[in-house]
């Protein structure tokens, strides 16, 4: 199957500006993201996973970089520096879920309401319209259409997170990203809801970007995986072959640590020492060789690009010293 | 739980538990009044737990799992009542049922810290803002041992901090709570509770707020200290992973019982209640074929109110027998030794 | 989190009407729900309704008066209240009052006045009151009905009267008319000088922020006293009693709005961060719809309850100002003036009744405390 190109990050980077500190929460990211496909992007808190979602979603805005975004007729547009017409035409192609289904949708609103809202700013339907379309999303994800005037307190977190992924998908999305989407979720209802956001993307061929910390949840759901380390790309690559092999030492420690539902479970468990640093002064070089157990003297001064390494990319001096290990 | 003194000490006078245990909770019934209903919050709960053993205690949010931990602890607040028995092997030896006592009483007081530890699941606010680490680590050795000096609290605090694995403790002692990243407060709260060398230590989701590569780290430091010190902890958490690099024996709960109590291999090699079998083949593993569809539990956690005697589990039960499940109390079939099921498919089974 | 979905799926094991109890429960609104709680603040309640009582009598302040502002009578100078009876010589006659005689206290010489059981005036409801004149119902129709008056030749005075020979009761409620509508007034200014100044602040923030936090912290660094009565002093004392009512008003928001103007910038901050304002914003929503539909509705609890808790400090300045004598003067009424003309010794000696409009002061501003305490508890969704 021949792959389509429908978003291309190049060399996204924010820096928050604050009295005087400059925190730089992402340095040149890049990726393509193909369609249909799911790009998981893991790393701990700080690594900038959520502020690279939130860039490209334009809920916040970047400092430099594109993103660029292919659109059905062939065109290309930049999506950080569209023109308001642009804009609004494109806006509704890229979505987000949020982590928290309880902050993410407005308590004073009726789930009707919320849902609806972003026909009302992309669309000019009849009201009659507005209620099929609603009810339709809403049978999808599914909500019972009687629920649909009642207010989120009524719903429980799993039933809200379903709001919320109506509310997304219902200007029909090309692209969305899903911050932590079941992060917040009971494993139960987790379930549940990674089961209908792969039945979604089925049908609809939906695009995710999928950000969050639980790696065996990103195992299950994503095709490639973007590993990150403060602010940046550390290792890039397909989801099976990333996990059976990581060449970034970073990422074969993040893969260690996580802990399996098995008591029997051999792991040979890379424990990293110390802290993630204070994203405001970072390390010298590649910004892991602090903790890296590899470390050579040129990790202290460089920062290693991120670069090709067989079927993925991988920002290491010493690109495969830890599997090398195995 | 307020009686009388002289009830209270009738009622302890008579107790008794197996030599080995350190804890015995029978039958805790947990009711929470909440604005115009009541939650059967724990809804007749037993385990015990040997010295020195790690009991996890794991279900979904609403399960009752915390409020059976702080029920032991005797902190949970005023709008909670509990009922039943919750006998523990205090350090003189005394046997005492702590839902007799006064929950802010000398007595529970001085169990609580001494003997009993706690530690949560968002170490900031286990710490005061205003004072230094060693400050508030110091006070507390102070608080139990009136005879150490001042001096002495200082050493015995910076020996903890070094124990539990925080680096430079002598510029990190007089450092404050802000200073400290998640992972460092969460060995300063667990150099905290070691301060008094407790025997008991309840974990409420210690990780759980941590990063994965942090999380690994206190884990590790959890199990070496146990080791040292001989602690026995009740590990409550909602993650299974976690459950099973950490614990030896594993209660699952749901909706306020407990429905599966084994070994861990057993509860995660064996498991037989249909709510712990849909609980872990639901969750995601590393070492699954990820064209695999994930395993789903229907519909969610009900709220136990008025709950009748039944199986809280039977609305969304595959095998749910219908005018059993629904109506009856269902009792606890043993599938081996050390492993305990509540669930009606026992007794087809013989 | 407790949600009611939960509630729901056991609702069938539980009475039917506790299943259309949780029913109601998801179709409410935020308000309802914040209705729903403020109704279990007994404290609360009991202060909604005794301010309630207060400002309707004081709407119909005329038709419960039995005197007007104007009118005095000589021959009944600070006579005490005369109690109302219902038996005379055990005997059932309904509501009346004993006439009254004037008697001088031989070693003090002090006139005072006590009750002439001889004669027997009924009290007589819904009167075309002649004693109390004619007066506009809400100041647009004319009418000289009256709730009671004494029959001819009697006189009841339930307060007392003042040293002018003016029935106390009838001014406490004149009075109050001012003292009442005043921190309503007043209020509503202050709401409009800090809503607007609160969200200029807290939407744009930057240098506009900077310089009306600055604007704030001069405001309020000024005693509050002293402002008021520079201000006051600037009235000229020649101005009707309405334009001073109206000047005093705007003086009062002048000095309070910063408060609010802070209460709305830190909650649009806040809100701001807000995930769902994200998710709108993401959604396409320009920023005014961002701000109208979901910024401002998220926090008009919060103002709500912050104006109710300033209502007290507003009454309370009136009345400062009128007690200062800077505020409105006699004839005009409003409690601050009555507690003035309590200002001496020989009041609390000779004349206790006269003091009767400070308990109304006094219950009001608790009232309005408390109402506000119970405002405050509903609308914290962390609760």
């Amino acid at each position: 199957m021949e792959k389509n190109v429908i978003l291309e990050i190049k060399n996204l980077s924010k820096v928050y500006e604050s009295k005087g500190a400059s925190v730089k929460a992402l340095t040149d990211v890049s990726l393509t993201v193909n369609q249909g496909e799911t790009v998981g992007i893991v790393g701990e808190s700080g690594c900038g996973k959520t502020t690279l979602g939130r860039c490209v979603v334009r809920g916040i805005d970047a400092t430099s970089g594109q993103v660029l975004f292919h659109t059905e007729d062939d065109g290309v547009i930049d999506f950080l520096q569209t023109t308001k017409a642009q804009m609004k035409k494109y806006r509704k192609d890229i979505q987000m879920i949020f982590q928290d289904p309880y902050a993410s949708l407005d308590p004073r609103m009726t789930v009707f309401d919320i849902i609806s809202e972003p026909l009302r700013y992309n669309s000019n339907l009849s009201k009659r319209e507005i209620e099929e379309a609603v009810g339709k999303i809403a049978e999808q994800v599914g909500l019972n259409k009687a629920y649909l005037r009642r207010y989120p307190h009524a719903f429980s977190g799993g039933q809200r997170q379903r709001i919320g992924i109506a509310r997304s998908l219902i200007l029909q999305p090309k692209i969305i990203v899903c911050d932590e989407a079941v992060s917040a979720l009971d494993v139960s209802i987790q379930a549940q809801i990674i089961n209908l956001l792969e039945d979604l993307q089925k049908e609809y061929n939906l695009t995710y970007l999928f950000i969050s910390h639980a790696l065996s949840v990103v195992r299950h759901i994503s095709d490639r995986v973007l590993v990150m380390y403060l602010g940046k790309v550390v290792e890039f690559g397909e989801t099976d072959a990333l996990f059976a092999n990581p060449m970034h030492p970073y990422t074969k420690a993040l893969l260690s640590a996580a802990p399996q539902p098995d008591p029997d479970a051999v792991i040979d468990r890379v424990v990293l020492e110390g802290e993630v640093p204070n994203p405001a002064a970072p390390p010298s070089g590649c910004h892991f060789h602090p903790r890296c157990a590899y470390k050579t003297a040129r990790c202290a001064k460089e920062a290693p690009p991120l670069v090709e390494h067989g079927d993925r990319m991988v920002a290491c001096w010493n690109c495969g010293c830890c599997s090398e290990a195995d | 739980m307020k009686k009388s003194k002289k009830q209270a000490r009738i009622a302890q006078e008579a107790l008794s538990i197996a030599p080995e245990h350190i804890l015995e909770v029978r039958d805790l019934k947990v009711d929470i009044k909440v604005d115009d209903y009541t939650l059967n919050a724990v809804r007749g709960v037993s385990f015990s737990m040997k010295k020195g053993e790690t009991l996890g205690l794991v279900g979904e949010s609403g399960c009752g799992k915390s409020v059976t931990s702080k029920a032991v602890m005797g902190i949970n607040p005023d709008n909670c009542s509990a009922r039943g028995q919750i006998l523990y092997r205090r350090k003189s030896g005394e046997i005492m049922d702590l839902v007799q006592l006064e929950q802010d009483g000398p007595t529970y007081r001085a169990i609580r810290g001494a003997e009993m530890a706690m530690i949560f699941q968002e170490p900031m606010t286990s710490f005061s803002p205003l004072y230094t680490i060693g400050n508030q680590l110091s006070e507390i050795i102070l608080l139990h041992e009136p005879a150490t000096t001042k001096e002495q609290a200082r050493m015995r605090v910076l020996e903890m901090l070094e124990k539990v694995g925080i680096a430079n403790p002598e510029k990190r002692i007089d450092q404050y709570p802000h200073e400290f990243s998640g992972g460092m407060l969460q060995r300063a709260l667990i150099a905290m509770m070691l301060c008094c060398n407790p025997d008991f230590l309840i974990a409420d989701e210690p990780t759980t707020a941590l990063d994965v590569t942090i999380q690994a780290q206190i884990l590790d430091l959890m199990k070496l200290l146990q080791k040292e010190f001989g602690m026995s902890i009740l590990f409550i958490t909602h993650d299974l992973g976690t459950v099973a690099s950490m614990c030896d024996n594993v209660a699952v709960m749901y909706l306020g019982e407990i429905v599966e109590y084994g070994s861990v291999h057993q509860i995660f090699h064996n498991p037989q209640h249909p709510y712990t079998k849909g609980l872990l083949r639901s969750l995601p593993k590393m070492n699954q074929s990820r064209e695999e569809k994930l395993y789903v539990i229907d519909g969610i956690v009900p709220l136990p109110v008025n709950m009748p005697p039944c199986c809280g589990f039977y609305d969304r039960c595959e095998k749910c027998v219908k005018g059993v499940c629904d109506c009856q109390a269902i009792r606890e079939y043993t599938v081996e030794p050390g492993h305990f099921v509540r669930c009606v498919m026992m007794e087809q089974r013989g | 989190m407790i949600t009611v979905e939960k509630l729901k799926k056991n609702s069938a094991k539980t009475p039917a009407d506790e299943a259309k109890k949780s029913d109601k429960y998801y179709y409410a609104s935020q308000w309802s729900l914040m209705l729903r709680k403020f109704r279990k603040h007994k404290l609360a309640m009991v202060s909604t309704y005794i301010l309630l009582f207060f400002y309707i009598i004081v709407i119909f302040g005329n038709f419960f008066a039995p005197q007007g502002t104007e009118q005095y009578d000589g021959k009944y100078v600070n006579c005490g209240p005369t109690p109302v009876h219902l038996f005379h010589e055990g005997k059932l006659v309904g509501p009346f009052v004993y006439g009254l005689k004037s008697e001088r206290d031989p070693e003090t010489f002090m006139n005072t006045f006590v009750e002439d059981t001889e004669q027997i005036y009924r009290l007589r409801f819904f009167t075309q009151g002649e004693a109390g004149g004619e007066y506009k119902i809400l100041g647009l129709i004319p009418c000289n009905l009256h709730f009671f008056e004494a029959e001819e030749g009697g006189k009841v005075f339930l307060f007392g009267t003042d040293n002018m020979g003016r029935d106390l009761f009838s001014r406490v409620i004149l009075g109050g008319q001012i003292s009442l509508f005043i921190p309503v007034v007043g209020m509503l200014l202050t709401l409009v000088l800090g809503l607007f100044m609160g969200s200029l602040a807290g939407y744009f923030g930057g240098w506009i922020d900077t310089v009306i936090q600055r604007m704030v912290e001069v405001v309020r660094s000024f005693p509050q006293v002293p402002l008021w009565m520079a201000l006051s002093a600037a009235i000229p004392k020649t101005m009707k009693p309405a334009q001073i009512f109206m000047l005093m008003t705007v003086i009062l928001s002048l000095v309070s709005w910063p408060d609010l103007s802070r209460v709305v910038r830190s909650k649009f901050i806040s809100v701001k961060k807000e995930d769902y304002i994200m998710a709108a914003r993401i959604s396409g929503a320009p920023a005014h719809k961002v701000v109208i539909r979901h910024m401002i509705p998220s926090f008009t609890s919060y103002i709500i309850v912050n104006m109710t808790m300033s209502i007290p400090s507003l009454i309370i300045g009136e009345t400062t100002l009128s007690f200062l004598g800077l505020g409105l003067r006699s004839p005009a009424t409003s409690w601050g003036v009555l507690l003035q003309e309590t200002n001496a010794l020989e009041t609390i000696m000779f004349y206790g009744w006269k003091l009767i409009p400070m308990i109304f002061v006094f219950v009001t501003v608790l009232a309005f405390n408390f109402m506000g305490d119970g405002l405050r508890d509903a609308a914290d969704p962390y609760k």
